[in-house]
């Protein structure tokens, strides 16, 4: 980087009539560290008509806003810094696709994605999902510029997986029964996103399984004892609609891991409800013999959201 | 950066079980629910002699069911029979019957159906059992699964032997049994 500012801070001078000027000031303020006085320098820079069309003053400015931003505003998940940074790595990429400037200019941006998937990920909760919708979004716009081949498919996956949990969560805390089936929805339109990709995602067929089931046992709890007997009927139509929905998914959770403790105890219950006692016991007896074997695994709980922490990225462009 | 980059993606693998089944124990008993429901509408369609009409309105369970008597109890709270109340009661051994309303045998217990027929004869007791074929052995309701679908089978003969008279939209929505 020293380098490249040297090599511009030469091409400047050579350049230059009165042989200092804004951008080189900017520069040598850059190289000084004084980051506060390189904004300044490079914004008035960016506005001026000898400037504005050049591509190194987009790379610098982008450059400078970037370290502005590592300096104070690295744990801000909207940082406007961030943002104008890629907003002039972008327009230096623009000017000259293909130049001097470009390589160094998408090393910055891919830094800068980074740390926004960082923050992406480490906003999976029910408060903060937006933002790690919104930041997700955005790391994919600012690496499709960086690497316009750039294939997301096993990183939607693991979006999509995180961000059905976080509506999980909300469904199974909220108070608001429609809230709660709006966002059951919503993670089941997920979790079916996941098997177009990936069919054999395990943790979607298992999470399939269990919302369909649930739905089923949640209308039976929440029948009223003098529930008519007409309407008891098409009630029990629609829960084992349910359970045999459910079915399938629990199936193939069950045959891409039959040691899985938790597809065990949904097949059981799941074959109970059908009223198919001879296969739920079938299943109870191999719970028996994996517990027999030693697995610890605890019974299905309410998985708590492990947003990794204190995630430190070194910066490429240093 | 990419070993960090690692380290995100697989705390991010890591949540994966995003929906817990909804039961604590092993499974969930949605059978006792429906038979709940049910139960709960004989007493509305089934009408007992006028002498039945007063005091607590006993249902005892024969044997084992503890997941039908768990919801029995719970509808014991908040419903009544016109003006009586539940009484829900573990029955150890038939030698403890003592003319309930209805008397609920499940399939375990079920060997014991006919001592409870002769103990019972003539008394206005609703016999509830839940095994293939015992409506043609003495209990007035039993339970039965067609397909996946818990239905039941109604004797009505061996209900008015108990004096109790069967609404005509119980019949309807029964299997019947002579």
């Amino acid at each position: 980087m020293k380098k490249l500012i040297y090599i511009a801070l030469l091409l400047l001078f050579g350049n230059s009539l009165i042989g200092q000027n804004k951008l080189t000031n900017a520069l040598y303020s850059l190289k000084n560290n004084e980051l506060d006085k390189a904004k300044l320098l490079i914004d008035a820079a960016a506005e001026d008509t000898l400037f504005q069309d050049k591509a190194a003053t987009w790379y610098y400015r982008g450059f400078i806003y970037k370290n502005l931003f590592k300096e104070n505003e690295s744990s801000n998940k909207q940082s406007p810094l961030r943002s104008k940074s890629i907003e002039y790595f972008k327009k230096s990429l623009e000017i000259e696709p293909e130049g001097t400037y470009a390589e160094s200019t998408k090393k910055g941006m891919t830094f800068l994605a980074q740390t926004i998937y960082n923050h992406s990920a480490t906003s999976f909760d029910p408060e903060n999902y937006e933002l790690a919708i919104s930041n997700y979004e955005l790391y994919k716009e600012v690496m499709s510029i960086v690497e316009p081949e750039s294939d997301f498919k096993s990183k939607d996956v693991m979006f999509n997986l995180a961000l059905a949990t976080t509506y999980g969560r909300i469904a199974e805390e909220d108070e608001d029964s429609t809230k709660r089936a709006t966002f059951t929805d919503k993670a089941k339109e997920l979790y079916e996103e996941v098997l177009k990709m990936d069919p054999n995602n395990i943790s979607a067929n298992y999470n399939l399984g269990i919302i369909y089931y649930n739905e089923g046992v949640e209308i039976v709890n929440n029948m009223d004892y003098s529930l008519d007997l007409f309407e008891l009927n098409a009630v029990q139509d629609r829960i084992i609609e349910l359970f045999k929905e459910s079915l399938p998914y629990m199936k193939k959770a069950y045959e891409l891991n039959p040691k899985r403790r938790e597809t065990l105890i949904g097949l059981q219950g799941i074959y109970f409800s059908l009223n198919d006692i001879e296969k739920s016991e079938a299943f109870k007896k191999e719970l028996e013999a994996l517990d027999n074997e030693g697995n610890t695994a605890t019974t299905p709980t309410k998985q708590s959201q492990e947003a990794p922490q204190d995630t430190k990225l070194q910066d490429e462009a240093k | 950066m990419r070993r960090l980059l690692s380290i995100v993606l697989i705390s991010v693998l890591t949540i994966s079980t995003a929906f817990s089944p909804a039961y604590d124990s092993q499974k969930v008993d949605t059978n006792a629910k429906i038979k709940a429901v049910y139960i709960y509408n004989f007493t509305k369609y089934i009408e007992w002699p006028s002498d039945s009409k007063s005091g607590e309105f006993t249902i005892g369970i024969l044997g084992d069911n503890d997941a039908l008597f768990s919801e029995l109890d719970k509808m014991s709270k908040v419903k009544k029979v016109s003006n009586q109340s539940f009484a829900i009661k573990k029955i150890e051994s038939i030698n403890d019957v003592k003319n309930p309303h209805i008397l609920y045998i499940p399939d375990a217990s079920s060997t014991q159906l006919n001592q409870a027929v002769s103990k019972l004869k003539g008394k206005s007791t609703l016999i509830v059992t839940e095994k293939p074929g015992l409506a043609k052995q003495g209990s007035a309701i039993n339970f039965i699964f067609e397909g996946n679908k818990q239905k039941f089978e109604l004797n009505k003969s061996i209900a008015e032997s108990h004096n109790l008279k069967v609404a005509s939209t119980l019949e309807d929505l029964a299997v019947l049994v002579n």
